[in-house]
């Protein structure tokens, strides 16, 4: 599916910007983007828990 | 022209999002499945990642996975209404074109606990599934499915679950999630053939497919061999691929086909190589099956009737108590051996659980299971 640029663009910024400024987690911190709360987000264990 | 979407688990986490950026890129991510729930503690998305979750709402290439509803626990918990709730507003902010949960129920004393467990398979869980379905799917207002667990206590319940979820599901026109790696894990640790298993699914009524990695076990199976997990946390392998090539022709009304793995295990540009190499090649067997099959789906698993949740949701508190027996031992036990004697000493015993036929070796990866999870995410 296409995407817009604009779109991918941020993704890119946000995530290459965290695997920077984080070496030890990949996870991003929501609270933090907004830069209101510092709260951390859970790794995100989707359905892999077997 | 096929209407199968080669599909990414997309969750806000870097290594996932770095892993499928070049996906992106290329626009060969047809859809993305979104754990919604592993985000409702947060008020907020970052905008950047809420418009990226729009940009496939607005196409209707969005569907939801939820993880933590515990669909069998055999009391309503408020975090179950919360978790509807919540859901609702999502269903109203994002088009989801379909939502999904796991089959079992969650071990641990809250929400963010515990692991997917199975449950026995009776009339009596039967309701109590079909009013959670219900709630759901009220809550959603999409089609709503479930997804077959990995794990099985005996090989009895491997031949059961399949049928078992069909029937549910049938209750709201839902669907069922076909993960093919949970499928590979039964296989291997109750020694039965692909063929035998996959005939005892009603996979008309697969609208997904889930493919993943996983691991080995020290712990053995009864012949010996060791036991296959569900973790997320390696590449794919290949019987797994050779299973969908088979597969994909017998799923007469798929839509979806995800490719998921966690985000700690693509912590390396290696690892994420390979992530896209397997995104690829599942990519490349959807695209095939559409050249030899025409993909007409004909059931849009929605409910043939406005579904309302009865005002007071079902319960069974002698079941509920059983699962906090059940999790407290998993929880607690030092091996099998100890689980077994716990479990003789408990309301399980004799019972519909049939806990006398459950095999050594499962018994103590429940137990690896439910100690990995219980201290939360």
């Amino acid at each position: 599916m296409k995407i817009s640029k604009s779109v991918i663009q941020a993704v890119a910024a946000a995530v290459i910007v965290s695997s920077v400024v984080s070496c030890t987690s990949g996870l991003i911190n929501p609270e933090k983007e907004k830069g209101s709360k510092t709260k951390n987000v859970d790794p995100c264990p989707g359905c892999g828990m077997g | 022209m096929s209407t199968i979407f080669s599909s990414v688990a997309c969750n806000l986490d870097a290594n996932i999002l770095l892993a499928s950026l070049p996906l992106f890129e290329s626009d060969q991510i047809e859809a993305i499945e979104w754990s919604f729930d592993a985000l409702f503690k947060n008020d907020e998305l970052p905008l950047w990642f809420n418009n990226l979750i729009l940009e496939f709402s607005s196409h209707n290439r969005l569907v939801g996975h939820g993880v933590y509803f515990s669909l069998f626990s055999g009391k309503w918990m408020p975090e179950q209404h919360d978790w509807l709730k919540k859901l609702k507003v999502l269903a109203e902010k994002y088009r989801f074109d379909h939502i999904t949960e796991h089959f079992g129920f969650m071990t641990g004393e809250n929400f963010h606990k515990g692991a997917p467990m199975s449950i026995p398979l009776t009339a009596g869980t039967m309701s109590l599934g079909i009013d959670r379905l219900h709630r759901i799917q009220d809550a959603c207002n999409c089609p709503v499915g479930l997804e077959n667990l990995a794990f099985a206590y005996s090989i009895d319940e491997v031949k059961k679950q399949g049928d078992f979820i069909g029937k549910l599901v049938e209750s709201i026109n839902g669907f069922i999630i076909l993960d093919l790696h949970n499928l590979y894990c039964q296989i291997h640790n109750f020694d039965v053939d692909y063929q035998n298993i996959i005939d005892l699914y009603p996979l008309g009524r697969v609208r997904e497919i889930h493919i993943s990695g996983g691991s080995w076990d020290k712990q053995l199976t009864r012949t010996g061999k060791p036991i296959r997990r569900d973790t997320h946390d390696d590449a794919v392998p290949e019987e797994v691929f050779r299973i969908l090539s088979a597969v994909i022709p017998r799923c007469k009304n798929l839509k979806y086909v995800v490719l998921e793995q966690l985000g700690t295990a693509l912590d390396s540009e290696q690892k994420r190589k390979a992530f896209r190499k397997d995104f690829l090649k599942m990519d490349a067997i959807v695209k095939e099956s559409a050249f030899q099959f025409y993909n007409n789906p004909v059931n849009d698993f929605r409910p043939y009737q406005t579904i309302i949740p009865h005002p007071v949701p079902l319960e069974d508190l002698s079941f509920y108590n059983q699962q906090l027996q059940l999790s407290n031992i998993l929880e607690t036990a030092v091996d099998q051996e100890n689980a077994r004697h716990l479990l003789s000493k408990s309301s399980l015993r004799d019972s519909d659980w049939e806990v006398e036929k459950w095999e050594s070796g499962m018994i103590q990866t429940a137990i690896a299971i439910a100690q990995k999870w219980k201290e939360g995410f």
